[in-house]
């Protein structure tokens, strides 16, 4: 019996237990939740239960495959860190957070695309909550244009549904790109953060709260990114997409001075990789995607929760405030280098036994795919494990000194911090467990000598760069233009813009039309007025005699148009 | 190159000699290349170079960091109160 109970249920659970419950009995269950879930998982078997029949709807809510279980692991494993690490967060933000996973379950275990919307949809609006859990202007805004462009993001979606279920049948399987295939696509790739669809992430995910931006780095992208490949896998175009989004992130990272905002456009980045693999279509790549989506949620939220421990407890969060953290925050210091050695791909670290997959898979389409994708990983290296690095916690601080004895943030957060890098050592340093869950079965040697040694040449020569580069590289207090622009200074200017166009158009239409009855007005009083239209001088004053001219030329002309007629047809 | 190394380097001791290991290893992993087969999965012509990743890392990494640059400073980067009303 216990097999049928679908894994978000204990979130759910958890969502309601986190306002009501207190204290240790409420960190019980935020952390009993997690565990439960996977527990469910483990012992589900492969196929589709919880069906329904709703409205002439094959509803499949529970639908689980080696595509699925993968995705499902790693989320309640995320789940459970995020948890942990924000255990004594607010409880609205903990509901919310748990909503959020519960409904990202939903999503990967759907096996109909009505079901998707809904945990789609579930995602978007309890997520807005953990931006708005910051409780500033800033973040208020952020969370507004968040959540328009995911409810913009929603809209595609449903019109897709809606037209798949015309054309035939709602499940969720590979989806051909005809019209409702495409509006289908958009929607997964404006979540996948595809550019230019995906301003919406480096503009929302750093005004989240600590622990909010945790779990934003972890659900939404990746969710996205299942759905493209259980839909959209070997679609051409997301082979180029996902190259552009690896090398886009990497170039705006390289001029961000916010921290968060620096590790948002690297999820970009490597999200890329993700998009790229799923694009090739082959078993290795979508695999590659598989695996490096599991070890990027690791690495990217222990690089979240370090940032967030930064900003927890110094208060700043831009490069040019911080500064030699590494003697007051040492245990962070070195969780943080543990994430950047795996996003940077280093061997022994997560990275490298899943971002190889994806190169060896680019190789067999293309070389200059390989290219793009090996200088878009060094310069990951060069933002995330050497830049940020090098910025926040070892560098002398450029502006006011931060004057703090040995701080380190609390014990749950070094513990959460703690255990993620212990995972991605341990995949780093015995990927088999992981290669066993894949999607398709595997046979792939990350630590091969050529792989070893190129990779460490990469590394260290663009480490090698970093020192003659080191000028240009410190951080700027600027910020820097992205798409949002479009809709937080475009739309604005084009809507007043259209405003005043027809605000002006309108007036010179009641302009004309006034004048125009003004004139028949008078003409109808007194046709002789017309003498004033063709301006010839008429005295009103004295001439105007209205009673008896006026109407006797009205008679007259009566008269004249009845005997027109009266000619005209007899 | 040596100027701009100074103003990174809090304990002296210490940077110089990482510094010195650091050299010393962009040297080796480039000799190791030419003890490995790179008979395996070699697909395109560089991956048959010797030193080449070595090359590609150094000048990626430089080309990525100014075309950024140039970017930033002829269209996308703003003061900090740009969208502030």
């Amino acid at each position: 019996m216990t097999t049928e109970i679908h894994p978000c249920v204990p979130f759910l659970a958890a969502a309601l237990a986190a306002p009501l419950l207190k204290g240790r009995l409420r960190q019980a269950a935020l952390l009993a939740a997690p565990c439960l879930a996977l527990l469910l998982l483990v012992r589900l078997s492969g196929g589709a239960r919880w069906t329904f029949e709703i409205l002439g709807n094959d509803l499949i809510l529970l639908r689980l495959d080696s595509l699925s279980m993968i995705f499902c692991v790693i989320f309640v494993i995320m789940a459970f860190l995020g948890n942990l690490y924000g255990i004594e967060a607010p409880p609205g933000q903990q509901a919310a957070s748990q909503i959020y996973v519960a409904g990202s379950l939903g999503v990967v275990l759907a096996g109909d695309l009505v079901t998707l919307f809904l945990g789609w949809e579930i995602m978007a609006v309890s997520s807005t909550f953990l931006i708005w859990g910051r409780r500033n202007k800033k973040a208020l805004r952020a969370g507004f244009r968040y959540l328009l462009a995911h409810i913009f993001g929603g809209g595609l979606l449903f019109v897709g549904v809606l037209l798949q279920r015309q054309a035939g049948s709602v499940l969720f399987e590979s989806i051909t790109l005809d019209f409702p295939g495409m509006l289908i696509l958009t929607a997964f790739a404006l979540n996948a953060a595809v550019p230019p669809l995906g301003a919406w992430l480096p503009d929302a995910y750093p005004e989240a709260t600590v622990p909010g931006a945790v779990f934003l780095s972890a659900f939404t992208t990746k969710t996205a990114v299942y759905a493209l490949a259980r839909g959209f896998a070997g679609t051409d175009v997301l082979v180029w997409a996902g190259a552009a989004m690896t090398l886009y992130g990497v170039v705006f990272a390289v001029l961000e001075n916010d921290i968060r905002r620096l590790l948002a456009y690297h999820i970009i980045s490597q999200v890329g990789y993700m998009v790229c693999g799923i694009g090739l279509g082959t078993s290795l790549s979508v695999n590659g995607a598989s695996a490096h989506a599991f070890c990027h949620i690791l690495y990217k939220g222990l690089l979240f929760m370090a940032a967030g421990a930064v900003i927890h407890v110094t208060g700043r969060s831009k490069l040019t405030e911080l500064g030699a953290l590494a003697p007051i925050m040492p245990l962070t210091t070195i969780f943080y280098i543990v994430g950047a050695f795996s996003i940077s791909s280093v061997p022994l670290f997560s990275g490298f036994v899943s971002k190889a997959i994806v190169v060896s898979a680019s190789t067999l389409r293309s070389g200059g795919l390989e290219l793009v994708l090996t200088t878009a990983s060094m310069g990951t290296f060069l933002s995330i494990g050497l830049k940020l690095l090098f910025a926040v916690f070892f560098k002398k601080p450029s502006g006011e000194a931060i004057s703090l004895k040995r701080r380190e943030p609390p014990r749950h957060m070094l513990l959460a911090m703690g255990l993620a890098s212990i995972m991605c050592v341990s995949i780093g340093v015995w990927p088999a467990p992981l290669y066993r869950i894949l999607p398709y079965p595997l046979a792939y040697h990350p630590y091969t000598r050529d792989h070893v040694i190129g990779t460490l040449q990469l590394l260290l020569w663009t480490g090698f760069g970093f020192m003659v580069l080191i000028k240009k590289l410190e951080g700027k207090s600027t910020i820097t233009l992205d798409t949002d622009w479009l809709y937080r200074r475009g739309a604005p200017r084009l809507i007043r813009g259209v405003a005043a166009g027809y605000t002006a158009v309108a007036a010179s239409a009641e302009r004309t039309l006034l004048a125009t009855g003004r004139n028949v007005s008078t003409l109808w009083s007194n046709p002789l007025h017309v003498w004033r239209a063709l301006s010839i001088p008429y005295d009103d004053e004295r001439r105007f005699r209205p009673l008896l001219i006026v109407h006797m030329v009205w008679i007259l002309s009566v008269f004249l148009a009845a005997a027109l007629v009266f000619w005209q047809f007899l | 190159m040596k100027r701009s190394c100074d103003n990174e380097a809090p304990g002296d001791g210490v940077m110089r000699r990482f510094r010195k290991v650091f050299y010393l290893a962009l040297v080796v992993v480039v000799l190791a290349d030419l003890f490995s087969s790179h008979s395996e999965h070699a697909v395109f012509f560089w991956h048959k170079l010797p030193g080449f990743d070595a090359l590609y890392g150094f000048l990626s990494c430089i080309l990525v960091v100014l075309f950024a640059k140039t970017l930033g400073r002829m269209i996308l980067q703003r003061r900090e109160d740009f969208y502030d009303d």
